[in-house]
């Protein structure tokens, strides 16, 4: 018979997923957008449902341990990533599925624009993107532009299928005031962000709405896609979309499309082979080529140091910038997070990166960055 | 009470008195009293079939990741 005693067991929420790094594990609040660090040695009290036995551990923990084990139930229940329960009851909450799929042939594309680019918008939005039910753009400018240039764009987006889009424009007076981009922004609800580069300081210009008309400005100047690849904390997704794409794709590449500044289509802007031009190749054949779609393979957990690293299903990844550009399965060229210590360090001067930084020309960027 | 917090419990107190008009999630709404705004509330166009959306939702991940946040406080 099923033993029914209330609080014999905690389960961990079916979407609270623990995830082991080489030196500590995580668990991630995929609901709620949250992760935890936690010593492997609690991960290992669950069972592969999930479930720990309570009355059982305390048989068999010594004092010591109890007393360990005791703070971090507290944390568990204290961020509600654990609940109590008997084993019958822990059968209704069974563990999501974990396959990842999306009703697009391209889920996000990259679009970078600078005064040399010739464009034809309307073509692009409402006839190519739409042919790969794409919804989600990014427009990245390393040049000044008006704001009648963006609006231009926007009314062709505000008419299209397109659900979200975000801008990186250059910051120039000359162009347009803070309080002009901010009533744009406000007019048109289907931009989630603005970031305005080469700015003189950096703050946040519009407080974001429901997670959208958000402005911001930063100083960091953007001339070229070699600035891209980040990896830090704040651009982790912790949700069920990022998590499981991770366990069978690459999270930057995989189903993107990028356009480069001259209308070159690829799996990134940073990255060298083109596939086609976009005045005379459809995004649908390029999207269904077989070589274009081999970088939506590569994982993290087949990445080095990526494999080991507690954050590896909720970090995007980076393929265009590596610390060994002769090996694709090389860790991303801008992390500074070692899973072995459990630190996080400068990547640009780290000496192991030095040539990886050269191969790449990025000396200058490194330097305006220090 | 302010004025908000009278419309408040007016509401919860119709709810009470008339469950059968409400859903029965409704003794559980937490109830938000939004000021009076004159601004039309504008429909995103999707582009076909004349489909609308009163809201839009972002894409799950970052698309890039240009700026070095590790540089912004
Ligand atoms: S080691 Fe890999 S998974 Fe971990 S933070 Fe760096 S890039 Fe992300």
């Amino acid at each position: 018979m099923e033993e029914t005693t209330p609080t014999q067991h905690i389960k961990l929420h079916s979407n609270c997923i623990p995830v082991k790094g080489a030196m500590r594990s995580v668990i991630c609040d995929l609901q709620r957008n949250l992760y935890i660090p936690v010593p492997h040695s609690l991960i290992d009290l669950f069972d592969e449902d999930s479930l720990l036995n309570l009355e059982l551990l305390e048989t068999t923990l010594d004092t010591a341990s109890l007393q360990i084990f005791s703070e971090y139930l507290h944390l568990l229940e204290r961020q509600e990533f654990v609940f109590h329960c008997n084993k019958l009851e822990a059968k209704n909450f069974p563990t999501i599925n974990t396959e990842w799929d999306f009703p697009s042939q391209a889920t996000n594309c990259v679009i970078d624009i600078n005064q040399g680019s010739e464009h034809d918008y309307t073509d692009l939005i409402q006839n190519e993107l739409d042919s790969v039910n794409c919804h989600y753009v990014q427009l990245r400018s390393f040049d000044a532009f008006s704001l009648s240039f963006w609006d231009d764009i926007i009314k062709i987006i505000n008419g299209s299928p397109i659900r979200s889009v975000d801008f990186i424009i250059m910051d120039v007076s000359a162009c347009f005031s803070h309080k002009e981009i901010s009533e744009w922004v406000y007019s048109n609800r289907k931009i989630r962000c603005v970031t305005l580069h080469s700015s003189s300081e950096n703050k946040i210009v519009r407080q974001q709405n429901l997670g959208f008309s958000l402005v911001l400005s930063v100083k960091e100047k953007i001339n070229s896609p070699i600035s891209c690849g980040n990896i830090h904390p704040s651009y982790f997704s912790i949700n069920v979309e990022s998590f499981t794409e991770s366990l069978a794709h690459n999270t930057c590449l995989n189903r993107k499309i990028a356009i480069d500044t001259e209308g070159n289509i690829k799996n990134c802007p940073s990255m060298a082979k083109s596939y086609g031009n976009i005045r005379d190749t459809k995004l649908i054949d390029v999207v269904n080529n077989a070589d274009f779609q081999k970088v939506w393979h590569i994982k993290k957990d087949e990445i080095t140091k990526c494999k080991d690293c507690e954050f590896r299903h909720i970090c995007t990844d980076c393929r265009a910038y590596i610390e060994n550009p002769e090996d694709q399965y090389s860790a991303p060229l801008k992390c500074g997070y070692n899973p072995y210590t459990c630190q996080w360090e400068e990547w640009s001067t780290n000496p192991l990166k030095q040539q990886a930084i050269e191969y790449y020309g990025m000396q200058a960027l490194v330097k305006d960055e220090k | 009470m302010n004025e908000k917090e009278i419309i408040k419990s007016e509401l919860k107190q119709l709810i009470e008195r008339n469950p059968e008009s409400f859903p029965f999630i409704a003794q559980y709404w937490e109830i938000k009293i939004k000021d009076k705004t004159t601004l039309e509330h504008k429909w995103l166009e999707l582009g076909k079939y004349n489909s609308k959306q009163s809201n839009s939702n972002p894409f799950y991940k970052p698309i890039s990741r240009m700026i070095d946040l590790s540089k912004i406080n």
